[in-house]
C-alpha cells in the first residue's frame, strides 16, 4: 500500500497523509494503520481518467449502492457457507454430496468452505468428529489450511512480509500438504485436493519437476479444472515460480482449450501490467474477450465462476478500449464488487468504481 | 620524491579548500558591511543567516590544527623483548630502501600501517610509527607476514606516507566543516553543497592517486616476497579479518554481559583458525577475494590486487616462509594474549578471567536468563499480573498464546481468528522452550558445550533431552499435562520466575 502512494504522481497524497498525521499527533505509518480504506482513498488525489462520473445515466448502480460484500450465484452454497460460519456443518455435507463430479462447482464450494474453515475450523471438527473419515471434510479440512496458511503469511509481497508470517506460512502448509495427501487417499477420483496441492505447491515454492507430476494428477481427472489453471497460472508467473513468458504461454495454451478458461489469458495481462510491462491492448486480449464474453452469455451463465469472468472482463475491456461492452459487463455485475481482480488494488471498491467511471466516460448511452 | 600531475592537483585541491572557506567566508562579510549601508533593517535579517554560516566554516576550518592521531593503541614491543621482529623489519627497510620505523606496536586488529609524524605540512618527517595486527601474527606465516611488512615499509621509500598525512588532515577538516553545517538551516544547506561538490572533486583525484600508491606498495612486496606469497598474503588477510570478527563477537566477549572474559585470547583465536570447519569456511574467503571496493576506501580491491601480482613474474620461494609468523616473537602466547586485548574499555579489568569452556557456558546461560526475563517481563504485561511458569502453562492451556507470543509481532492484514490463533502459537512455541531450558539450567540441568566449529550446544541432561520436545508438541496440542510432569521430575516450582540477571 505503501508502495502505491510513492509514485510520483501519489506525491501529493504523501503530503497530505504527512499533514493529517501531525493534525492526529501521531507518526504516518500509525496513521495508515487506523485509516479505513475509505478515508485513506480521500487522500489519494483522484487521477484525470478517473473523474466521477453518473453512472446511473448508463444504467448502473449509484456509487452508494456499491458494496464489496459477497454476492452468491450459488444459493445452495451461500446456505452452505452462512450454515457453517455460523457453526452447522450439516448443509456443507449435503450439498457437497449432491454435487457429486460437477467438479468446477465442487471446487467453488471447497474453496468457499475452506474460507470459513481458515477463520473459524469449529464447525468442520465437529463434522470430522461426526464422520471420522469422510472425504468431502477431508477436502474442505485441506483447503482450509491452505486459506490459514496464507492469511498467517499475508496478501503482501515477499519483502513487506515478516520473518514470523513467513515461518508460520511454511509451518501451516507443511501441515496443509499432509492433510492434502491424506484428502486425496480418501477420495482418489476427485481433482479437487490436487488444485489445493497446486495452490500450496506454489507457497512452498515447489520446483518446476516437482510441480509438473501434481498438475498431471489435476488434469488426469479434470483436464479443464478452472480452480486448479488458475492456481498454475500464479506459479508460472515472475513473482512466484516462473517468469511472464512461462506464465503468457500457460495463458495462452490454456485459454485455447476452452472458453472457460478464456480468463487466464486476461488473468496474464493483468499481473504483466502490474509488474509494469504493458500487456492489455493485445490481440490475445481481444481474442479472450471474444472467447469469453459469448460464452458468459450462453453456457458460462450458469458456471460458478461467472462473476469472477465478468470481472475481469470489465477491466480488460475498459483497457482495451472497448469501453460500450465493458458497460454491459458492469450492468450485470450490478452491486457487488466482490471479484478477486478489485482486491489486488489497496482500495478494491474505489478500483471498482474508477473503473466504471472510465467505461462510461468513453461509451454511448 | 616523484609526484604524478594527479598527486599536484590533489594537493591543490587540499589547498584550495581552506582558500574557498576564507573566500565564503569574505564574501559574506563584505555583503554584510554594504547591507548594513544601505538598508540596516535588511542587514539584520541577512545576519539571520550569514552568521551562524560563517561561524561553522571558520570553526570548521580550525578544527584540524588540534587533531592528534591515537598512536596509543596495542602494544609497545623494543627490540630488546622481540629482537626476532625488529631484525626482519629492519632487514626488510633495508631491502626497500628506506628508514626503519622509531617504534613498533602490535594492535588488535587484522591491519598493518605505517604512520608518520610530520611537520611542515608533511614536508620534515619526526617519527615513524609501525603498527602490525596481533591476528596477523597468529595467522600468517612467515613469507606472508614479510610480504604484509614489506608492503607497508614501501610506503615509506615511496614518500607516500608525508602526502598522506597531509591528505589525511585536509580529509578531515573537509568533513569536519561539513559535518558543521547545519542541514536544517537552508542557507547552510546551499553552502554545504557546494562543499560537498568541492570534495567529491576532490576525492576522486586523491583516491586515484592513493590506489597507485598501494599497487606500487604491492609491487614492492612482491619483489621481496614473491608475488605468490604476497598474493597469498593478501588472501589470508580477507580470511584473517572475517575470523577475528567472529572471533570476537562470537568468542571473545560472549561472557562480557555476564561479567567474563577469556583467560587466554591468543590461545582461543588458534583453535578457531586451526578448526577443520572454520578452514573449510575460510577456504572459501580465500579463494573469492572481495571484489568490491568502496568509493571512500584507500585501497583497491583484493582481487584488482591480487590479480595485479598474479601478473608480476615468479620469485623463487625463501626457505622457511612456511613456518608460522608468531614464531618469530619471543614469548608467544603472552605478547599476542596482551596485544589482542590492548584496546579493551577500562570496565574490562572488572570481569572474571576464566578458561574457555567456563565462558562459554557463564556466557551463553547469562544471554538465555536474559530473554527468559524478558518473555516474563512481556507476559507480565500481557497478563495485566506476576507471571510464573504456570501462569504460562495456563495461558498455553487455554489456547491464549498471545501471552507467549512477541509483542512486537504482528498478523497479518485481513487475518481471521484461526490465523491469529496459529500465528500467537507459531511466535509463542520457541519462547516458551527459551523459558524451560533456562528453569532447566537453573535446576542445573542444563550446559552448553564450547564447540570451534559451531555456536555452542545446549545439552539437557536425561530424561529431559528426549522428553522436552514431545511435551512441547502436546502442550500446543492442548495438552500441557506432559511438561508439568516433566518440571515435576527436574524439580522445578510451578511457581518459578527467571532471575533478572545482574552483570558480576
Amino acid at each position: 500500500m505503501l508502495s502505491l502512494l510513492f509514485k510520483p504522481k501519489e506525491r501529493k497524497a504523501v503530503f497530505a497523509l504527512m499533514k493529517e498525521a501531525k493534525r492526529r499527533g501521531v507518526s504516518v505509518e500509525d496513521l495508515m494503520d487506523v485509516l479505513t480504506p475509505e478515508e485513506l482513498a480521500e487522500f489519494i488525489p483522484p487521477d484525470k481518467k478517473e473523474r466521477p462520473v453518473d453512472v446511473t445515466r448508463w444504467g448502473l448502480p449509484a456509487d452508494g449502492e456499491i458494496t464489496t460484500d459477497r454476492f452468491f450465484v450459488d444459493l445452495a452454497l451461500a446456505e452452505a457457507d452462512t450454515a457453517a460460519r455460523a457453526g452447522d456443518w450439516a448443509p456443507a455435507a449435503e450439498l457437497l454430496a449432491e454435487i457429486g463430479t460437477d467438479w468446477d462447482r465442487r471446487a467453488a464450494v471447497v474453496s468457499s468452505l475452506g474460507d470459513a474453515a481458515a477463520h473459524d475450523d469449529t464447525w468442520l471438527k465437529a463434522w470430522q468428529a461426526a464422520r471420522p473419515g469422510d472425504p468431502d471434510a477431508a477436502v474442505v479440512h485441506a483447503e482450509g489450511l491452505v486459506g490459514l496458511a496464507w492469511q498467517i503469511r499475508g496478501g503482501y509481497t515477499a519483502d513487506q512480509t515478516s520473518r514470523e508470517q513467513f515461518t508460520g506460512f511454511f509451518r501451516v502448509l507443511e501441515q496443509a500438504e499432509a492433510a492434502t495427501r491424506a484428502a486425496t487417499e480418501l477420495a482418489p477420483e476427485d481433482p479437487t485436493p490436487w488444485g489445493t496441492m497446486i495452490t500450496l505447491a506454489r507457497g512452498r515454492q515447489y520446483e518446476h519437476e516437482q510441480f509438473r507430476p501434481l498438475w498431471n494428477e489435476l488434469v488426469t481427472r479434470a483436464p479443464l479444472h478452472r480452480a486448479g489453471h488458475i492456481q498454475a497460472l500464479q506459479y508460472w508467473c515472475a513473482k512466484w515460480r516462473g517468469s511472464h513468458e512461462r506464465m503468457f504461454a500457460f495463458a495462452e495454451e490454456s485459454a485455447a482449450k476452452s472458453p472457460s478458461l478464456a480468463v487466464l489469458a486476461l488473468q496474464a495481462a493483468h499481473e504483466a501490467e502490474i509488474g509494469d510491462a504493458p500487456a492489455w491492448k493485445t490481440k490475445q486480449v481481444d481474442a479472450a474477450l471474444d472467447r469469453l464474453l459469448p460464452w458468459l452469455d450462453e453456457a458460462g451463465a450458469r458456471h460458478p465462476a461467472v462473476r469472477e469472468d465478468r470481472a475481469y472482463a470489465a477491466l480488460a475491456l475498459v483497457e482495451a478500449g472497448r469501453h460500450g461492452e465493458a458497460v454491459g459487463q458492469f450492468r450485470k455485475l450490478g452491486t457487488h464488487a466482490d471479484g478477486d481482480v478489485w482486491s489486488y488494488y489497496a482500495v478494491p471498491k474505489r478500483k471498482f468504481l474508477t473503473t466504471r467511471y472510465r467505461a462510461c466516460r468513453h461509451a454511448r448511452r | 620524491m616523484r609526484f604524478s600531475s594527479r598527486a599536484l592537483l590533489a594537493v591543490c585541491l587540499l589547498a584550495g579548500f581552506p582558500v574557498l572557506i576564507l573566500a565564503l567566508v569574505a564574501g559574506l562579510v563584505v555583503l554584510e558591511i554594504y547591507a548594513i549601508g544601505h538598508s540596516p533593517f535588511g542587514a539584520v535579517k541577512l545576519a539571520i543567516f550569514t552568521v551562524p554560516a560563517g561561524y561553522a566554516l571558520i570553526r570548521g576550518l580550525f578544527e584540524l590544527e588540534r587533531h592528534r592521531a591515537n598512536e596509543e593503541s596495542g602494544v609497545l614491543v623494543t627490540p630488546e623483548t622481540q629482537p626476532e621482529l625488529w631484525a626482519l623489519v629492519r632487514g626488510l627497510a633495508a631491502e626497500v630502501g628506506t628508514r626503519p620505523p622509531d617504534d613498533i606496536r602490535l594492535v588488535p586488529a587484522v591491519n598493518a600501517a605505517v604512520a608518520e609524524e610530520t611537520r611542515l605540512l608533511g614536508l620534515r618527517a619526526v617519527r615513524r610509527h609501525l603498527y602490525v595486527g596481533a591476528p596477523l601474527l597468529a595467522g600468517l606465516n612467515t613469507g606472508e607476514l614479510r610480504a604484509v611488512l614489506a608492503h607497508e615499509l614501501a610506503h615509506y621509500s615511496n614518500q607516500d606516507t608525508r602526502l598522506a598525512g597531509l591528505t589525511y588532515r585536509g580529509e578531515r577538516t573537509m568533513r569536519g566543516t561539513l559535518a558543521r553545517l547545519d542541514p536544517s538551516d537552508w542557507f547552510q544547506r546551499l553552502v554545504r553543497r557546494l562543499f560537498v561538490a568541492y570534495a567529491k572533486l576532490y576525492f576522486k583525484v586523491s583516491r586515484a592517486v592513493t590506489r597507485r600508491q598501494e599497487l606500487a606498495a604491492d609491487a614492492a612486496s612482491g619483489r621481496i616476497a614473491g608475488p605468490a606469497t604476497a598474493a597469498g598474503a593478501l588472501r589470508q588477510i580477507g580470511a584473517l579479518d572475517t575470523a577475528w570478527r567472529f572471533f570476537v563477537n562470537n568468542y571473545a566477549t560472549i561472557g562480557w554481559q555476564a561479567g567474563f572474559l577469556p583467560r587466554r585470547f591468543a590461545e582461543g583465536f588458534g583453535l578457531l583458525l586451526a578448526d577443520s570447519t572454520r578452514q573449510a569456511e575460510l577456504d572459501r574467503i580465500r579463494a573469492n577475494p572481495d571484489e568490491e571496493e568502496s568509493p571512500y576506501d584507500t585501497h583497491p580491491s583484493m582481487a584488482a590486487r591480487i590479480a595485479a601480482l598474479d601478473g608480476m613474474p615468479p620469485v623463487p620461494a625463501t626457505p622457511g616462509d612456511e613456518r608460522p609468523a608468531r614464531e618469530i616473537l619471543r614469548d608467544t602466547e603472552a605478547v599476542l594474549d596482551a596485544a589482542m586485548q590492548a584496546d579493551l574499555v577500562e570496565e574490562a579489568k572488572r570481569k572474571q578471567r576464566v578458561d574457555w569452556p567456563t565462558l562459554i557456558d557463564h556466557g551463553c546461560r547469562h544471554r538465555l536468563a536474559t530473554i527468559s526475563a524478558g518473555i516474563f517481563a512481556e507476559a507480565e504485561r500481557a497478563l495485566g499480573r506476576p507471571a510464573t511458569l504456570n501462569t504460562l502453562l495456563d495461558a498455553v492451556d487455554a489456547g491464549r498464546f498471545t501471552v507467549l507470543a512477541d509483542p512486537d509481532s504482528r498478523a497479518a492484514d485481513g487475518a481471521g481468528p484461526r490465523a491469529r490463533r496459529e500465528f500467537a502459537a507459531t511466535s509463542a512455541r520457541p519462547r516458551l522452550t527459551t523459558v524451560l531450558q533456562n528453569a532447566l539450567a537453573d535446576a542445573g540441568h542444563a550446559r552448553w558445550t564450547l564447540s570451534w566449529s559451531d555456536s555452542a550446544k545446549l545439552t539437557l541432561t536425561p530424561p529431559f533431552d528426549t522428553e522436552l520436545e514431545p511435551a512441547m508438541d502436546a502442550a500446543f496440542d492442548g495438552d500441557t499435562a506432559p511438561l508439568r510432569t516433566l518440571l515435576g521430575k527436574a524439580e522445578i516450582s510451578l511457581a518459578y520466575q527467571p532471575l533478572v540477571p545482574t552483570p558480576a
